[in-house]
């Protein structure tokens, strides 16, 4: 059997292994933690119908037809929100630069190990995004790591923009200025149509057209169409931002344009943390930041030889500036480290640096599930949100965590217990 | 900005050339073996460990560094690292068969490798010769920090690397016309090639031991160390990463009567056995790792397996192969299955007695030298930092503020050093 097809069956064994979603769902936790402020709380029941939490509390009597997942010697805590990957498709950018009406939905791969690694990491909600080479690279999808179809797995499917101003294959101006052409282009085009219906609006008064109607928005070139919605603010922009310088360029989109936005920062941008700070103090609440994987950043003095070690979210966190984390595809892309596909050790770095662990935590759930618009729905856990958790074996910063099963909005879809991997890659040559 | 490389500026004030004597006490203790123990204390004195117990009364001029809630163990030892290497320069191509080369002459003390090891809480490590050659060469056992790279090496000639696998054999052409014998056609090319090297190398050195004239040996370290290595006086330190090169080891070792230290073992899961029987230490390959040379499939919990058959388990960061820090690997380990106390030893007490430098390092017992680390938390912890590093006495790193902890600041000397970071 192939690599790839060995891949794919185990990844359908795991599908066919979740249990099927139930109408009522208890956890029985040994110890929960609902999120950000909170002390963890032991022996506690959580209530779920519909995929919703419905009570949480010491005393609840378990429904009879309940589905009872005993968690009570486990940590159970919101399951981690991944805002910005671009893991699971089969190549993540186009060749050609300027792609709006581009899909993630046409690329997904719902096989694809890199769903089967988040399961394991307790990810319940990511949003997959194309790549970092296209000035506009097409539209994300908002999705759970579950599904047999990329419509089964989506919560969003054309989620929001991906813009970048990271110009890999050229220089940086002709990138930039192809990218503000790209935006125009789609205004000129939607002036002219205007325009056309004014001149169609006095041949009408005029007798002078049989055109019974002229919409606008039905003539817009389906090409241009995804783009004008981003830069009207209808779904938001993702913009990578590669390097510090450009922070400023990204700053000026963002004034130029009533986009809805949220920047991507590449690990060397915490050197315009300064000009960040400012700008948010100038536009309060609109800066959504999500930081780029690489949270240790190794710089060398070209004279001295000497090295600095900067994790860039201290440097954010220091200014007061609020940030998502994110997590590697397999195989990390940034410095090929596999611990950086894991969300509890991004979190260990963060704290490391001097960020308090509720915060780095919430960086990984809570302020993800905002930038995403979900805030009222996952990242926490609290009547009325979403079931999506994770159940620990310790709490995940504990150097014997894992995560035993995740679940979302209620529907398990992972359980160590029955994860074919594991059973592969564990035990001796007799026990395998 | 990590503030460990602020410090040496902050605390070289007022540098003394002896080391201080200073007693530690408060912390949790991790000896080198066994779990952390409360109420043990050490006295630094000299540059060695001068005495471990409860209650010990700080003789006149010491000084008291009270560390309450923090953890304190041996500084960590690495058994095989690529420190102070530059990575192009750490195979000597002209012969398949180097086994005399001391990689020692490769290092460079002052790079910055050597800093970030420290700041991980490595005071002591292994740096190997590359992995090209069948025979790579001699490895060498230092201190990550010292006044002089003399001063720090613990032994310059440790263990004679052997490479087994598709290693040696990579990028070496198969023959197609003109001079066989041209350095253009660097051999082996196959598995059975790079064995035979290795019988052909130890058959030759056998038979000159056999004709028995030790002058003439004197001129010829190649086969000296060959010699040395049969006679069970120099531990062949034996890069096998698959199945079938574990097995080829153990058979090696077998026919010649080596003695083996076991590298990488990627699929000792599969040799679990006939590792335990032949009792030769693993020095296992980071846990974190998911991509290794010669397609060697991992298992997650390897160490665990091997432990839990009795094999002396050290855990290594390795050349090339994009570990964490030793600390993280050896929590990673924990997280596939190792018990905290196995994995603590696994880079301290154990590494250092596969290298045989367990009468210097590797656990804080009395004669030995004064290589400890200080850590914030438990050191397994993801959050874990070393925030202070001692070494021969020392104090390299320690807190840049008063964090909690003010008499960290006053005691200790900064050492007189070479390495970079703390230069005056």
């Amino acid at each position: 059997m192939s690599a790839n097809s060995l891949l794919l069956s185990l990844a359908l064994a795991a599908l066919a292994s979740a249990a099927p979603a139930q109408d009522v769902t208890v956890v029985k936790c040994g110890t929960l933690w609902t999120g950000r402020g909170e002390q963890p709380k032991t022996d506690v029941v959580l209530l779920i119908e519909d995929g919703k939490i419905k009570q949480i509390g010491a005393d609840i009597e378990v429904p009879w037809n309940a589905n009872v997942i005993d968690a009570s010697r486990h940590f159970v805590m919101p399951a981690w929100v991944l805002a910005h990957c671009s893991g699971g498709l089969d190549r993540e950018n186009e060749n050609i630069p300027m792609t709006p009406y581009l899909t993630v939905m046409d690329s997904l791969e719902p096989a694809h190990p890199f769903f089967e690694v988040a399961r394991r990491a307790g990810i319940g909600v990511l949003h997959v995004l194309p790549g970092n080479t296209c000035q506009v690279g097409g539209r994300g999808v908002l999705l759970k790591p579950y599904g047999q179809t990329p419509e089964e797995m989506a919560f969003v499917e054309k989620a929001a923009m991906k813009v970048s101003l990271f110009s890999g294959r050229g220089s940086r101006s002709a990138h930039l200025l192809a990218l503000e052409k790209g935006f125009q282009d789609a205004l000129d085009h939607r002036k002219e149509l205007q325009r056309q219906r004014k001149e169609w609006e006095e041949d009408k008064a005029n007798g002078a057209t049989t055109e019974a109607e002229f919409d606008v928005e039905a003539k817009l070139d389906p090409l241009k169409k995804p783009l004008l919605d981003m830069l009207d603010g209808k779904i938001p922009a993702y913009i990578y931002v590669h390097d510090a310088n450009d922070v400023p360029t990204a700053l000026s989109l963002l004034e130029k344009y009533p986009l809805k936005a949220v920047l991507v920062l590449g690990p060397r941008c915490y050197k315009a943390a300064a000009l960040l700070e400012r700008w948010s103090r100038r536009n309060p609440g609109k800066l959504r930041l999500v930081l780029d994987p690489e949270l240790e950043f190794t710089e060398k003095d070209p004279v001295t030889g000497d090295e600095t070690v900067v994790c860039p979210a201290k440097v954010y966190w220091d200014k007061g500036l609020p940030f998502a984390l994110t997590s590697a595809e397999v195989g990390g892309r940034s410095s090929g480290n596999p611990a950086l596909a894991l969300p509890w050790w991004q979190v260990g770095t963060c704290v490391r640096y001097g960020i308090p662990e509720d915060d780095a935590i919430a960086a990984f759930t809570e302020i993800p599930a905002k930038i995403l618009n979900r805030g009222d729905r996952v990242g926490r856990i609290a009547v009325g949100m979403d079931a999506t958790i994770q159940v620990l074996k310790a709490p995940p910063m504990e150097p014997e965590s894992e995560v035993d099963m995740l679940l979302v909005e209620g529907q398990v879809v992972y359980d160590r217990s029955k994860d074919p991997r594991v059973k592969a890659l564990t035990g001796t040559s007799e026990t395998r | 900005m990590r503030v460990a490389f602020l410090l040496p500026l902050l605390v070289l004030a007022g540098t003394a050339s002896a080391q201080e004597t200073v007693l530690l006490r408060g912390a949790k203790v991790f000896t080198g073996t066994g779990a952390f123990q409360d109420g043990v204390e050490v006295l630094l004195q000299g540059g060695k460990i001068a005495k471990v117990g409860p209650s010990i009364t700080p003789p006149a001029g010491a000084k008291v560094l009270e560390l309450e809630g923090r953890w304190l163990t041996p500084g960590l030892v690495d058994p095989n690292t690529s420190l102070g290497l530059d990575q192009a320069h750490v195979n000597e191509e002209s012969d398949e068969v180097t086994p005399h080369i001391p990689i020692l002459e490769a290092v460079s003390p002052r790079d910055q490798s050597f800093r970030r090891a420290l700041e991980d809480g490595v005071t002591t490590a292994y740096v190997s010769p590359g992995g090209k050659n069948v025979f790579g060469g001699l490895g060498v056992v230092l201190k990550t920090q010292g006044e002089t790279l003399a001063k720090r090496v613990l032994d310059r000639g440790n263990g004679m690397r052997m490479t087994l696998g598709s290693m040696p054999t990579a990028g070496n052409r198969t023959f197609r016309g003109g001079n066989p014998d041209s350095m253009f056609y660097r051999r082996p090319t196959t598995r059975m090639g790079v064995i035979w090297e290795i019988r052909s190398a130890f058959y030759d050195a056998d038979a000159r031991r056999a004709s028995g004239d030790r002058e003439e040996l004197e001129d010829d370290p190649k086969v000296k160390t060959l010699i040395a290595a049969l006679d069970q006086k120099l531990v062949v330190r034996t890069t096998a990463r698959t199945d079938q090169d574990i097995r080829t080891a153990l058979r090696l070792a077998q026919e010649f009567g080596l003695k083996l230290a076991l590298d990488e073992c990627t699929e000792a899961w599969l040799n679990l056995d006939q590792l335990a029987a032949a009792g030769f230490p693993v020095i296992c390959a980071p846990p974190s790792v998911e991509t290794h040379p010669d397609n060697a499939e991992p298992h997650l919990d390897t160490i665990k397996l091997l432990a839990d058959k009795g094999v002396k388990v050290a855990i290594q960061t390795g050349q090339g192969l994009g570990a964490l820090p030793l600390i993280r690997e050896a929590a990673f380990a924990v997280r596939r299955g190792l018990p905290r106390e196995r994995a603590l030893e696994a880079v301290t007490s154990v590494p250092a007695d596969i290298l045989g430098v367990a009468d210097r390092v590797g656990r804080i017992a009395e004669g030995l030298d004064a290589d400890l680390v200080v850590w914030n938390l438990h050191p397994l912890s993801v959050f874990s930092k070393a925030e202070t590093v001692i070494v021969d006495g020392f104090f390299v790193i320690r807190p840049a503020q008063a964090e909690g902890s003010p008499a960290l600041e006053s005691a200790g000397t900064a050492p007189p050093s070479e390495n970079r970071g703390t230069r005056l």
